[in-house]
């Protein structure tokens, strides 16, 4: 009777248990991280009575939850390689939208330019063509700044984006070793090394969470603990240890952000997650478009000042430089002893690189590193100043070891600026009125050869000076005026050209003086000082203007321009596609993980109906053992 | 397999969302009527639809300059078109002046007309365009081109150069603006000293005209430079002996001994001024080459004997008819300069009207070649549309059968 009852009790508390176990699934069925528990049930051991082994009842031996180690590390792994995909493909959209936009990139601005400058070409004479084309360099160069500093804040929102990943991974990892210990004591203190759950659950699911952001590993510890493991294998937590994760600034590139474990840069190692994608966006979009622009600034800004420089604005002088590009940036490491300075090369404008150079001076050798693909050369100062593609470095003050990391083209497209406000000093013209036929003058009547102008007042002068001496050569002219060569003197900076006659005797000027620099008439003292040359200027003159819209004609800006937008194009959709393709991979793993270990409600349900029959039936197992015993004392009364 | 309860709801939600947003992505594509709306969409086409644009846009450019250079060339056209109808007129007139049975009176009158005409000329030479430079003075486009010569007045300075403005119309296609003056016109030798040179020889068409008028009036012999001195000449002027000339002393007893043309000339012309009154010829010498000009005022023939070698005389008589045959010669010249400047002007209004249609024909193929990288299929799309939103309707139907079944509705 009593093992009836026992019997039936342990019928009742299995049934008990085991339905508990089932509201528990039920209430945590869209718990995240939640694997299904369910309930093992075991033999109590048998009794030898009566000729026959007699059963005991049930027990319930454990509450295990559905877990498969394998399952679970293939959803961490394509959790790490989605949020990679997805942060890369999200990030590098932004910044593909910008550059494509009519109205943010640079297309628009560029071709207007090219019609301002044609403008010009066709119309040298007209001061409101020149005032368009100075407007529509004026936009060049605030698209190419507002641009450079949007890409800027992009950097910096994306570092700021990297410090919060890691801080988050440092409170899991936190959190995972407090769990650990927990856990580890759970089992110890439990009886027969019972398992702790929920605990288990929720430290799956930061293991989950740490995923996401960095591409994970764990290694179960007999104890219970788990180690995990960030990047290639570099230890984050240890049972109830925990190295933290730190970020620093990159030795490479200042801008950038590096992750650090121990002090140890472990950037290259993290492949996966929301981290390596941040990484990523950084070095394959952010910078390789901070380069790119710098370098269509760099090249349009230098092209254009050179191509000023070669013509004359409408006042007759050499033209000024429409746009300033400041110089390269140049940042020395903290233990130099010595500085350079840096300058850009206007003559070596089309072998600027979109790339930084490291330098570095040992013992009489100089290394200077292209840093995109690792190219090293050694080179030599000619007169303290190193010649690279595009740019000049000044060398005169280094320090032995020094270290400087050169950026000819990274903040070119920040610091741009266009300087030029006086439309007439846009330099239309190619000529200007130096250049003369033929003159034919005489001094005291005696002719003069032809001069041909010079192409400035020196060389006018010069030119002059040295016809008159040539001339007089021939002749024996002391009783009349100029003797010897040193009467006669040009004033290179005025143009004047001076003749002086020992004897004082009267100098006469007659005929075609015009630029020369002398002056017409006679003067009796003997001494003739002439004028400065007056300069006339070709105002029609468009030939500069035409090289000015043949400049963008070949393309060459707005092609650098377009290299940019499809490179960022490029890594956009190979990153969305990657993205997809993970996304399947992710959403097949958690298929099989949750087929496995995903609370299904019907389940559930009819779960509650089984062990709701087998408490009914083991109660009434009870009763009939109760009316058993009533029975019994009732027949003994 | 089976499937937890949780994860059956997310997959038909994401399911549903991604439908969504395929559908958002084709409506946007229908509504712009663009495919590519940034590089990512499709980063090949993207350089091509680059390329396309920034050509139709060169070649819109090659339009707009083709316009102005239209204008400016038949501007050009115009005012040469005026200058051949005044020498026209005017060559009627010079043959009428040079009939014989003319008067001075008759001459005077005609060589006003002619005056009158040649003036008209020089304004037509001098023309502005509406931008107020001026056309034929080359690239020194705001200086007037032709101006009377300050100290001789039958002589013209050219104040511009005889550089060309050139447009682009074309990727290998230029075209000249205008023509210098001194070409359509012809280069006068100013600016001063401004010499014409005699009759015959006069490059610039409105010193010609100039000349043809003195001529007439005046009737000038032209000496040529002459450089040598020599002893004491003696020579005659309409019969009337001109005393030797002998070179100043202080040049001649130089070593070695100077000679001056002008200095020379200087003597010579004052030598024959001292007999004007019985002569009736003023002499006038070139102040650069020292070359003799003879000249009256009845228009009667000039005639010069004797050894006049060194003194910057012409040799000879020459009657003014001939002097005035070889003027009109040099403004027939002239006139068939400008007729050869007009064809050529005309021969680049052909050029531009023909570079103009090659230009939009290129145009219309580029924006075909765009118009089919970058747009999309208007009919492809709505029914890509129609199709995605029944799907998306589907599945949200779907959805909610689906929800409707549970184990828990059936036990109560």
């Amino acid at each position: 009777m009593s093992s009836l009852i026992g019997t039936s009790l342990s019928g009742l508390m299995a049934a008990q248990s085991a339905l508990n176990v089932t509201s528990n699934n039920i209430a945590n069925a869209n718990t995240v991280g939640y694997n299904t528990e369910s309930v093992s049930l075991s033999t109590k051991p048998a009794i030898y009575n009566d000729g026959a082994f007699v059963g005991q009842g049930v027990n319930t031996a454990t509450v295990t939850r559905s877990y498969n180690q394998f399952v679970s590390q293939q959803v961490t792994s394509t959790t790490s390689a989605h949020a990679q995909a997805n942060t890369l493909s999200t990030l590098a959209f932004g910044v593909d939208q910008i550059l494509s936009n009519q109205t943010t990139g640079m297309s628009t601005v560029l071709s207007n330019f090219t019609t301002a400058i044609t403008g010009v070409a066709n119309d040298p004479t007209s001061v409101a063509v020149r005032q368009a084309l100075l407007s529509a360099a004026g936009s060049v160069t605030q698209q190419l700044n507002s641009l450079s500093s949007q890409l800027t804040t992009l950097n910096t929102q994306t570092n700021g984006q990297i410090q919060a990943s890691v801080s988050n991974i440092n409170s899991y990892a936190s959190s995972i070793a407090d769990l650990n210990t927990q856990i580890v004591s759970a089992i110890n203190g439990s009886m027969s090394g019972q398992l702790p759950n929920d605990l288990m659950d929720r430290r799956d699911a930061l293991v989950a969470q740490i995923a996401q952001q960095a591409n994970v590993s764990t290694i179960t510890q007999a104890n219970g603990s788990i180690n995990v493991m960030i990047g290639s294998g570099q230890t984050l937590v240890s049972g109830s240890h925990v190295a933290p994760l730190s970020v620093g600034a990159s030795s490479v590139n200042p801008s950038n952000s590096t992750i650090l474990l121990n002090g140890q840069d472990i950037s290259s190692q993290i492949t996966g997650g929301a981290l390596a994608g941040t990484l990523n966006f950084q070095t394959q979009v952010l910078n390789p478009s901070q380069q790119q622009l710098g370098l269509v600034a760099t090249s349009f800004a230098e092209q254009m000042n050179t191509q000023q420089a070669a013509g004359y604005d409408m006042n007759g002088k050499t033209g000024a430089a429409m746009f300033n590009l400041a110089t390269p940036t140049v940042i020395a490491n903290a233990t130099n002893t010595g500085s350079v300075t840096s300058t850009y090369d206007p003559t070596s404008v089309g072998q600027l690189q979109a790339s930084d150079y490291q330098l570095s001076y040992n013992g009489g050798n100089y290394t200077l590193t292209q840093l995109s693909n690792g190219a090293v050369t050694t080179p030599t100062p000619t007169a303290g100043v190193i010649t690279g593609p595009g740019f000049d470095i000044n060398v005169s003050s280094i320090g032995n070891g020094d270290s400087y990391l050169i950026r000819p083209t990274f903040n070119a497209a920040q610091n741009m600026s266009m300087v030029m406000t006086d439309p007439t000093l846009v330099a239309a013209s190619a000529t200007n009125g130096y250049t003369k036929a033929a003159n034919v003058f005489q001094i005291n009547g005696i002719s003069i050869g032809a001069v041909t102008g010079g192409t400035s007042s020196a060389t006018q002068s010069t030119a002059v000076a040295a016809a008159i001496n040539s001339s007089i050569a021939a002749y024996n002219l002391t009783p009349a005026g100029i003797a010897s060569p040193s009467d006669i003197t040009a004033d290179a900076s005025t143009g004047v050209v001076m003749l002086s006659s020992p004897s004082s005797s009267a100098i006469g000027i007659t005929g075609d003086i015009s630029d020369t620099g002398l002056s017409a008439g006679t003067t009796p003292a003997g001494l003739v000082t002439g004028s400065v040359p007056t300069l006339t200027i070709n105002p029609g003159d468009n030939s500069n203007a035409l090289a000015m819209a043949n400049l963008g004609k070949m393309g060459s800006f707005n092609s650098a321009y377009t290299q940019l937008v499809t490179n960022v194009g490029n890594v956009t959709q190979s990153a969305s596609l990657n993205s997809s393709a993970q996304q399947s991979a992710l959403a097949q793993a958690t298929a099989t993980q949750q087929s496995l270990s995903g609370v299904s409600l019907d389940q559930e349900a009819a779960n509650l109906i089984k062990y709701q029959q087998a408490y009914q039936a083991s109660s009434k197992a009870i009763s009939v053992a109760q009316s058993l015993f009533t029975t019994l004392i009732g027949a003994l009364q | 397999m089976r499937i937890s309860s949780s994860w059956g709801q997310q997959t038909a939600i994401s399911s549903i969302l991604n439908q969504e947003a395929q559908l958002q992505k084709t409506q946007t594509e229908v509504s712009t009527g663009i495919k590519t709306l940034q590089s990512s969409d499709g980063p090949s086409a993207t350089v091509s639809i680059n390329n396309l644009t920034q050509s139709i846009n060169q070649t819109n450019q090659y339009q707009t300059n083709n316009d102005a250079a239209t204008q400016s060339v038949s501007m050009e056209n115009l005012s040469l078109q005026s200058a051949s109808g005044i020498l026209n007129q005017m060559n009627a007139l010079c043959i009428e002046a040079m009939n014989g049975n003319n008067n001075a009176s008759d001459k005077a009158s005609v060589a006003a007309q002619i005056q009158s005409l040649n003036l008209q000329l020089v304004s037509v030479a001098n023309t502005q365009n509406v931008n107020g430079e001026y056309i034929f003075s080359g690239t020194k486009s705001t200086t007037p081109p032709f101006t009377q010569d300050a100290s001789n007045p039958g002589a013209y300075d050219y104040s511009g150069n005889s550089a060309q403005r050139m447009i682009q119309i074309g990727p290998n296609t230029s075209v000249a603006n205008g023509d210098p003056g001194n070409t359509v016109f012809g280069a006068p030798t100013g600016p001063a000293p401004a010499t014409i040179p005699a009759a015959g020889s006069v490059t610039n068409i409105f010193e010609a005209i100039n000349q043809f008028v003195t001529t007439l009036t005046t009737n000038p012999v032209k000496g040529s430079a002459q450089t040598a001195l020599g002893a004491s000449n003696a020579f005659t002027i309409n019969g009337v002996t001109i005393p030797a000339m002998a070179a100043p002393a202080s040049q001649l007893a130089a070593t070695p001994p100077i000679s001056d043309a002008v200095t020379q000339g200087t003597s010579v012309a004052t030598a024959i001024n001292l007999l004007t009154a019985t002569t009736g010829v003023t002499a006038t010498s070139d102040p650069t080459t020292g070359a003799i000009t003879l000249a009256n005022t009845t228009g009667s023939p000039i005639a010069v004997a004797g050894d006049i070698t060194n003194t910057g005389l012409t040799v000879a008589t020459t009657t003014s008819s001939s002097t005035l045959q070889a003027s009109l010669s040099d403004i027939s010249k002239g006139a068939n300069q400008i007729l050869s400047i007009s064809s050529v002007v005309g021969g680049r209004l052909n050029t531009l009207t023909t570079q103009s249609t090659i230009n939009s024909g290129s145009v219309l193929n580029m924006q075909t070649a765009l118009s089919s990288v970058q747009n999309v299929d208007e009919a492809a799309a709505i029914s890509t549309l129609n199709l995605q939103s029944v799907a998306l309707q589907a599945s949200q139907q779907a959805y909610s059968l689906v929800n409707k079944l549970s184990l828990f509705n059936y036990i109560s």
